[in-house]
């Protein structure tokens, strides 16, 4: 119960971020402890989500009243004589008839419905207010007029009662006595009146209704016997879902495991799921995840891959569980720990839905746990030589023939070989699909691309496992390039991250069967080629550096258009970039700990609420930071993936790629990082909100020689609001490719959107920074 | 719990109508404890103790379910490999002792057919309470051929008593039909493999070892 200044606070809390659905979603989401749920009132959110969806908030009220007056009938009909036995008496019925229709007839067997209910109402967990014996009435009145309102589901479900109390609960927190207020501000009147306390048994049976709508599938049981005489019924499809399509597809080695210690998943799937894991979580993080999931799926559609996502985060204690253990784990689910509670499984399952597949899966056990599945790994692909080798003149060199099985060879130049071709897949793969987007039977061809993407990266991970024989060989001797192999390994899940979202935003284009603006679809295309290429890049030259590896956010994210396919030509023509041995040192430490990395993203990253200021030095707490960067990441999945606003590009790209001759050795762009800042922040507040040029891109490094590159002493997160250090350095060869800038574009940043939200870091777009254990 | 040293895994369930303790029997069993405000179970929940018998370490793997996963919901997966089953009713509750029967038809449908089943009339704090004479229940159970128990898991009576006596008679069985075959002590009695596992005599003998 609140006091009406209470409440007015918070209601005004409430909608501080604005009343419409999106603004209370983007509220819940990203305002971490200031979530309009948290310090505002939960109970109106949960009603807004589930009630109002569609409704403008003017409406609310009448809404409100509607189902008020609604349930005051029901329970008229259906309580009279339980509420008020005096009248059934009244009715001068004889109790004995043996008449099926009499009054005493339907009285019993509703008591014998409510004794049943009230068995499980009376063992409600502990919390004292459960206990209450006006609220166990409410929940048993609830829950009993739910059932009889719907006996196809062939009464009351055990289960149904702790999915309820959590709602009674928090719509009872909210209340606010009303007869007890006087107010003339008609503001406060109508919050007393949403609020009201006579009302919290309505209002709560409304949101039951409304919930157990997507939530009856939790409970329904057929019975009925299938073909084969085995029972069919929905948690067993369901569990079976999860287990052997959602699973089987995003994480195959846990999903055999499970298959192999013969854990079947119904076992708890039925619990985690009738409860919306009410007995999985402490009772504040179940609410934080009710809140995000009621705010993005009031239809309850992400609850297996929820289940999924819950499964990938302890994926390694299940792998090395036995029978017994598996069970414990999965029915006493270990705490998540901060900052990622439980209400980031939503998050996690809204990326898994749109990378359902292996790299999804990946990318979310790798972003916990901080590892890697083995049979995805690319470990054995490539040694970043950071630590041994300051420089690296010959790396374009090694091409994958030269090296066949030459042991003389360095370590790092023989496991190069492996990249390469990797790389040669990729360029295929991107060559084949613009040649194919130019016949304009680009419908199919992005199907067959998709599927040439697929085969492709089957083959690069069944040569990465035969790659890691070799790579064991040579490496035994040399026990101090751990590291280094971690830190490409880090890297090589970078980009098959990147390669996955090319992927699926082709798969996307082809799903979506080409109705839509034609050149719309073809700037897709050429931005799914611009990924591939960076990733080419990236494979190519190892000492390339990965944007969110060393560079803060914006800038990083850079990369060329299609159009510039030739810009590694170009480079090659410009003078290579000497490599400074502080810079060198820069680059090593940049790779080598990832950790400083990941605060220089999220330091630099700007929050939604605070745009205009220039992000501070020190990196803010990191639950906060944390939590933001799931949730943007899921932001940026969801939106559109262009704007009108992005220069229409030419229909008919020239070929993107072409195998690049072994030539000079690419210096590294992780000096780079001040220059393109700079420009960066002069960008977005230009007027003509643009994509960035080339100069602000990883391939920066290609325009001509960094006169900021030995100072190295600006503190790299410091450097996004510090003016200029230098005169207009691009210029020059902006000239000589004038389409460079109207071309250039944003890695990752699908939206382009100019709104001053567009400096995303890598990691809150790909979501690929392990957690930092804390 | 993978590491542990056992010599044989025994799958025991808990069966009967809602609220008659079978979650406190459980708690009772493994972890001697006891909450008068359980919560009612959903789905399923499992927990182990191993006992000795004859020298030999047996983990008992109790699995508990909701009262009314009556319903099948995940029938066939609680069934799965169990060797006993502790049917338990509420002395105080006569619905309970007569769904009693429909509990058996649902083992004979679902369970092995020579799962071992143990009669269990809980809460026999409640004297003042009884609806169901103990003479009742006896002659229920053996005319069904069930052994038969009364206990309480409020006042820890004869709650390990109970769950000894099952996995004892598992034990015989198993150990009888084994002697012969199951030469290599090694060998684990695992309830995964419950399936092709019967606890006949006849039948019984060659599958009984084929584990782990």
């Amino acid at each position: 119960m609140r006091s009406l200044t209470e409440a007015k606070s918070r209601w005004d809390e409430t909608f501080r971020d604005g009343s419409s659905i999106a603004d209370l979603q983007r509220a819940v989401k990203f305002n971490g402890p200031n979530s309009p749920c948290a310090a505002g009132l939960r109970s109106v959110c949960w009603k807004a989500f589930l009630l109002w969806r569609n409704a403008p908030p003017e409406q609310w009220l009448d809404l409100t009243r509607q189902s008020r007056a609604a349930y005051t009938a029901l329970c008229e009909q259906h309580l009279a004589f339980i509420r008020h036995p005096e009248r059934l008496t009244a009715l001068s019925v004889d109790p004995l008839a043996d008449d099926p229709d009499s009054p005493w007839i339907a009285l019993r067997k509703d008591e014998a419905a409510r004794a049943e209910i009230l068995q499980d109402v009376q063992r409600l967990p502990d919390d004292p207010f459960y206990h209450e014996d006006r609220v166990q009435t409410l929940i048993l009145d609830v829950l009993f007029l739910y059932c009889k309102l719907n006996p196809a589901l062939g009464g009351y479900r055990q289960g149904m009662h702790e999915l309820l109390a959590p709602l009674v609960w928090v719509v009872a927190q909210d209340a606010v006595d009303r007869l007890s207020v006087a107010t003339d501000n008609p503001v406060e009147a109508t919050i007393a009146e949403h609020l009201d306390s006579a009302f919290v048994e309505h209002d709560v049976f409304a949101l039951f209704s409304k919930l157990m709508e997507s939530a009856t599938a939790f409970y329904e049981v057929d019975g009925a016997a299938g073909p084969n005489g085995l029972q069919t019924n929905s948690i067993v499809e369901r569990s079976k879902y999860i287990h052997e399509v959602a699973l089987m597809k995003i994480d195959e080695e846990l999903a055999n495991h499970l298959r192999n210690i013969e854990v079947l998943p119904q076992i708890f799937v039925i619990r985690w799921t009738r409860l919306l894991f009410g007995r999985e979580f402490d009772f504040e993080q179940l609410l934080g995840l009710w809140d995000t999931l009621f705010a993005y799926d009031p239809a309850l559609e992400l609850i297996n891959l929820i289940c999924v996502a819950m499964l990938l985060r302890i994926r390694w204690n299940l792998l090395e569980a036995d029978h017994s253990t598996a069970l414990q784990l999965m029915l006493k689910y270990p705490t998540p720990p901060p900052p990622h509670g439980p209400h980031t499984f939503v998050d996690d399952a809204m990326y898994l839905k749109d990378h359902f597949d292996t790299a999804g899966g990946v990318t979310l056990i790798f972003k916990y746990t901080g590892r890697s599945p083995a049979n995805i790994s690319f470990s054995s692909l490539a040694v970043t030589p950071r630590t041994s080798t300051p420089s690296f003149p010959k790396f374009n060199g090694l091409r994958p023939r030269t090296l066949s099985a030459r042991s003389p060879l360095s370590t790092s130049a023989r496991i190069l070989q492996q990249p390469g071709g990797v790389e040669a897949l990729l360029q295929g793969a991107a060559k084949s699909m613009l040649e194919k987007g130019e016949k304009l039977g680009i419908n199919q061809a992005v199907r067959d691309v998709v599927g040439e993407f697929r085969r492709n990266v089957q083959e690069s991970r069944s040569s990465s496992r035969s790659g890691r024989a070799l790579f064991g060989e040579t490496t035994l001797p040399l026990p101090n390039h751990s590291l280094t192999i971690a830190a490409m390994e880090r890297r090589n899940l970078r980009l098959a991250a990147m390669l996955d979202e090319s992927v699926c935003s082709l798969k996307q284009l082809a799903a979506s069967n080409f109705e839509g603006d034609k050149s719309k679809h073809l700037e897709f295309v050429e931005i799914a080629a611009a990924k591939v290429q960076f990733v080419k890049a990236c494979l190519e030259d190892s000492t390339l550096a990965l944007p969110d590896e060393d560079l803060p956010p914006l800038a990083a994210l850079s990369i060329s258009s299609p159009t510039e396919a030739s810009a590694p030509t170009v480079a090659l023509d410009t003078t290579p970039v000497v490599m400074t041995s502080s810079a060198v040192e820069d680059a090593r430490t940049a790779l080598s700990s990832p950790s400083p990395s990941v605060n220089s993203g999220k330091g630099a990253s700007p929050t939604r609420d605070s745009q205009p200021k220039p992000p501070p030095p020190p990196p803010p707490p990191p639950a906060d930071d944390a939590d933001k960067m799931d949730t943007d990441l899921q932001e940026n999945d969801t939106l559109p993936p262009l704007q009108s606003e992005l220069p229409s590009s030419p229909p008919l790209p020239p070929v993107v790629t072409e195998v690049l001759p072994d030539t000079p050795p690419r210096p590294s762009t992780a000096t780079r990082a001040e220059q393109p800042q700079q420009q960066t922040q002069q960008r977005q507040q230009g007027p003509i909100p643009t994509r960035s040029t080339l100069a602000q891109s990883s391939f920066a490094w290609m325009l001509e020689p960094d006169t900021t590159a030995s100072s190295p002493t600006t503190p790299r997160r410091q450097s996004l609001p510090s003016p200029r250090p230098f005169s207009s350095p691009p210029a020059q060869k902006k000239r000589l490719n004038p389409s460079r800038e109207r071309n250039a574009f944003l890695f990752g940043e699908v939206t382009a959107d100019g709104l001053g939200e567009g400096a995303l870091s890598a990691d809150q777009i790909f979501g690929l920074q392990p957690i930092r254990k804390v | 719990m993978a590491n542990d040293e056992y010599d044989f895994l025994f799958k025991v369930v808990l069966i009967g109508d809602s609220g008659v303790g079978k979650s406190n029997l459980l708690s009772r069993f493994t972890r001697n404890e006891f909450n008068l405000d359980s919560k009612s179970t959903i789905g399923v929940e499992f927990a182990t103790r191993s006992i000795q018998i004859d020298g030999k370490t047996i983990k008992a793997q109790i699995w508990d379910t909701a009262g009314q996963e009556r319903y099948r919901a995940i029938t066939s997966a609680y069934y799965r490999g169990a060797v006993g089953a502790l049917l338990v009713y509420d002395i105080s509750k006569s619905t309970s002792f007569e769904n009693v029967t429909r509990w058996l038809k649902e083992l004979r449908d679902h369970a092995d057919s020579n799962i071992v089943i143990m009669l269990v009339g809980n809460k026999t704090d409640q004297r003042h309470l009884r609806a169901v004479p103990t003479e009742d229940a006896t002659k229920f159970a053996s005319e069904n051929g069930l052994s038969f128990i009364e206990t309480s898991a409020l006042e820890a009576t004869n709650v390990d008593l109970a769950f000894q006596n099952i996995l004892s008679s598992i034990y015989e069985i198993v150990s009888s039909k084994s002697l012969a075959e199951e030469a290599d002590a090694g060998k684990k009695f695992d309830p995964r493999e419950g399936n092709n596992i019967s606890l006949s005599q006849e039948k019984g003998k060659e599958e009984a070892k084929g584990c782990c």
